[in-house]
């Protein structure tokens, strides 16, 4: 119960941050690459420590976190590299983050349509959100503008809808019940173990 | 205890077809009811339509377990439509849905082979084959079909226990009619 809390409230967390990194990066496009790597490696950190607490929380719905194992350890292994190796990285740098704004927003747009099928009736407002933050992140990758300053800007409203995306994700679908004495009984199938298993069969 | 959650979710999943229409169901107001994860409803159930479908082999499985003490029409054709008096709205959503077969299906395969039982107790020391048998049985059986699906699309009237014991009745002369008589 107390993990799927800790999962909800880090993801809204780090949306919002990411939501708040998106307009200063908006605003002041020029900021010190070396810092925007290291502050962008730190987030993909965090987020990625939050996907993994996600994965193996008992979430009600299992939408949010279920690429969370994944994603959670391509995330903290991209973010270190980031944080270790900011001045290395720095020619590359929109391409990794176009990158893994891509690939976040593709599995958010696969929970989508999962949210469709389950049953939940706002799944096509992240459907729009993931859609809408793939083609920024291909922009990004193929980056077609001719000033840095641009593409920081650029980049900055990316991050701001990738935040939100992950807000209204978390919001909406993470979601924590308390179950009632009957319903503690049955097993979900984190928790299911072989010899329930063989006995079932 | 695994049978238990799958036995928790079809009841969650029977409670709401007493509250909603069939096709208004959602994975999610089962999750919700419940309180198993989305994960634990996959691991037993493909979808909604899968439910209903393993919900009604179950039915069919309880109501011919019996099949070797069966009694008379009248006894056992109110034991099989015990599900159906006991959810009324449950049933006639279903009825309304795009899934009304397997209503079908439950009434035909849960009653074939309880009649078929009971016709052979009574046309035991006949000239009958069990052809002839299995013939005479599949005509009750899709009358108590039809009449049963009849009876829902007219919002099943409260006399339906009455209407079984007429059923029976036109049973139980058809088959005593025959007894005595060969076809040949």
């Amino acid at each position: 119960m107390k993990m799927v809390r800790y999962a909800k409230t880090g993801s809204i967390i780090s949306g919002i941050i990411l939501i708040l990194c998106g307009l200063f990066l908006t605003i002041f496009p020029s900021f010190s690459i070396i810092a925007i790597s290291r502050t962008i490696g730190a987030l993909i950190i965090l987020s990625g420590i939050v996907k993994i607490i996600g994965y193996f929380s008992n979430d009600l719905y299992s939408l949010a976190f279920q690429f969370g194992l994944a994603l959670g350890i391509f995330s903290i292994i991209l973010g270190s590299v980031l944080i270790i190796y900011p001045k290395w990285l720095a020619s590359v740098l929109p391409i990794i983050i176009g990158l893994v704004i891509l690939i976040n927003s593709l599995f958010t747009f696969q929970t989508s349509m999962d949210s469709k099928k389950f049953g939940l009736d706002y799944w096509w407002v992240s459907l729009i959100l993931s859609i809408l933050t793939s083609v920024l992140g291909i922009t990004i990758i193929f980056n077609p503008f001719s000033s840095a300053a641009v593409m920081m800007a650029i980049i900055g409203i990316t991050t701001m809808f990738f935040g939100a995306e992950k807000v209204f994700v978390s919001l909406y679908t993470v979601v924590v019940k308390k179950k009632n004495k009957e319903q503690e009984k049955y097993i979900d199938v984190t928790e299911y173990n072989f010899e329930e298993k063989r006995d079932q069969n | 205890m695994a049978n238990f959650t799958k036995a928790a979710i079809m009841e969650s999943f029977l409670r709401l077809l007493n509250e909603k229409k069939f096709d208004k169901i959602t994975i999610k107001d089962i999750v919700s009811d419940c309180g198993v994860s989305r994960k634990t409803f996959y691991y037993y159930f493909e979808d909604i339509y899968d439910i209903l479908e393993k919900y009604m082999a179950d039915l069919t499985e309880e109501s011919i377990k019996s099949i070797d003490n069966v009694q008379t029409f009248e006894t056992e054709l109110i034991k099989l439509i015990g599900f159906i008096t006991d959810n009324k709205r449950a049933v006639y959503h279903i009825y309304n849905s795009v899934s009304r077969d397997k209503l079908e299906d439950y009434l035909y395969e849960s009653s074939m082979p309880v009649i078929k039982a009971i016709i052979l107790k009574k046309l035991d020391n006949s000239t009958y084959s069990s052809d002839d048998i299995d013939i005479i049985s599949k005509v009750c059986a899709n009358a108590f079909t039809g009449s049963i699906l009849r009876l829902i699309k007219d919002g099943m009237p409260d006399n339906i226990e009455y209407m079984i014991k007429l059923i029976s009745t036109i049973f139980d002369d058809a088959v005593n009619a025959i007894q005595n008589r060969s076809i040949n």
